[in-house]
């Protein structure tokens, strides 16, 4: 990741933030807003599979059983920091056990 | 309340969730590294990104040889939500000046967008801008203080801690919010199964086709459960 990706990234990310605080444009469309809340539903999950399956020592099988439990423990606590340290303790318990 | 007790209570009540941003931050100082960066520019991609998301995409797929367009595509999609938290925060804070709502902008982030929407329920008397400038700079300082910890554990870590999984569970960890009823589980369930099908295309452009599958599905699922 060079330079030029940061700086292109961090320009078109301010003017996403900037979008309606800095002009007078009033809210979203209904469709837009309901196309908005699906776009971190649709991209990170699978962000997260390739992530999970790419890194890490130990085999794909117990990298993917480890997620899952760092996903369900995320999802009953609401914590994400919780869910991604015990996550890590699951790991390590597997890969030095 | 004073201008400097709005930002004062900000910090305070957004300390707490900064504290919990440090192990991402941390992550993606570890992911810089897995995609060669160099610590000046993880360090630059924390100051002028400042989105963990956003930022973890660009250097998980850029670590596999991904091209600049889709790389940036990619960043840039993870961060279309602050659109939506842009058009939440834009009545509350119109009266202020250019340079308050362009600080504003920039230290938008989900946490600090969570704790100033919150506060602005609880009690109309905050100013939202001054308060919203103490939480996002708690989440600032947070964040870069993170990085610089990120970049020191991870050069001084054994390889055989095999600290570059925390990169998947961060991703899992921002994933699962996201997902919270019938319709959204329907769009990731479709997302992941288009991905992992077209996981042999060159340089995870399996990406775009689920992630627009996805999207599909999902206001397809909606409409018909509302």
């Amino acid at each position: 990741m060079t330079w030029t990706l940061i700086i292109t990234i961090g320009i078109a990310t301010y003017a996403l933030r900037a979008s309606f605080l800095l002009s007078t444009r009033q809210g979203t469309s209904p469709l837009l807003a309901r196309a908005l809340r699906f776009v971190p539903v649709v991209v990170l999950p699978p962000l997260a599979v390739s992530a999970v399956m790419h890194n890490g020592g130990s085999t794909v099988e117990v990298r993917l059983l480890c997620a899952g439990i760092a996903a369900l423990i995320g999802w009953r606590t609401g914590n994400a920091a919780v869910s991604m340290l015990a996550g890590m303790a699951v790991f390590w318990l597997f890969l030095f056990l | 309340m004073t201008k400097r007790a709005n930002v004062r209570l900000g910090i305070i009540l957004a300390a707490p969730f900064s504290l919990s941003m440090l192990p991402f931050a941390m992550v993606t100082a570890i992911a810089a590294q897995n995609a060669h960066m160099s610590a000046a520019e993880a360090m630059g991609a924390s100051m002028i990104i400042f989105a963990g998301a956003s930022q973890l995409t660009a250097m998980e797929l850029s670590q596999h040889g991904t091209p600049m367009l889709l790389v940036f595509g990619a960043a840039v999609l993870v961060n279309l939500r602050f659109l939506m938290y842009s058009a939440a925060l834009a009545p509350k804070v119109r009266d202020e000046p250019i340079a308050t709502r362009s600080l504003v902008s920039y230290l938008l982030t989900d946490a600090a967008f969570g704790v100033s929407t919150a506060q602005a329920r609880k009690d109309s008397t905050t100013r939202t801008a001054w308060f919203f400038v103490g939480a996002g700079t708690a989440v600032w300082v947070a964040w870069q203080i993170g990085t610089i910890l990120g970049l020191t554990v991870a050069s001084h870590m054994p390889t055989h801690l095999s600290l570059e999984y925390s990169v998947g569970l961060a991703f899992v960890a921002m994933a699962v919010p996201h997902v919270r009823d019938w319709p959204t589980v329907t769009a990731a369930a479709v997302s992941i199964s288009v991905f992992l099908i077209a996981r042999d295309l060159p340089y995870s452009t399996g990406l775009l086709p689920a992630a627009a599958a996805g999207l599909v599905v999902g206001l397809l699922a909606e409409r018909r459960t509302a």
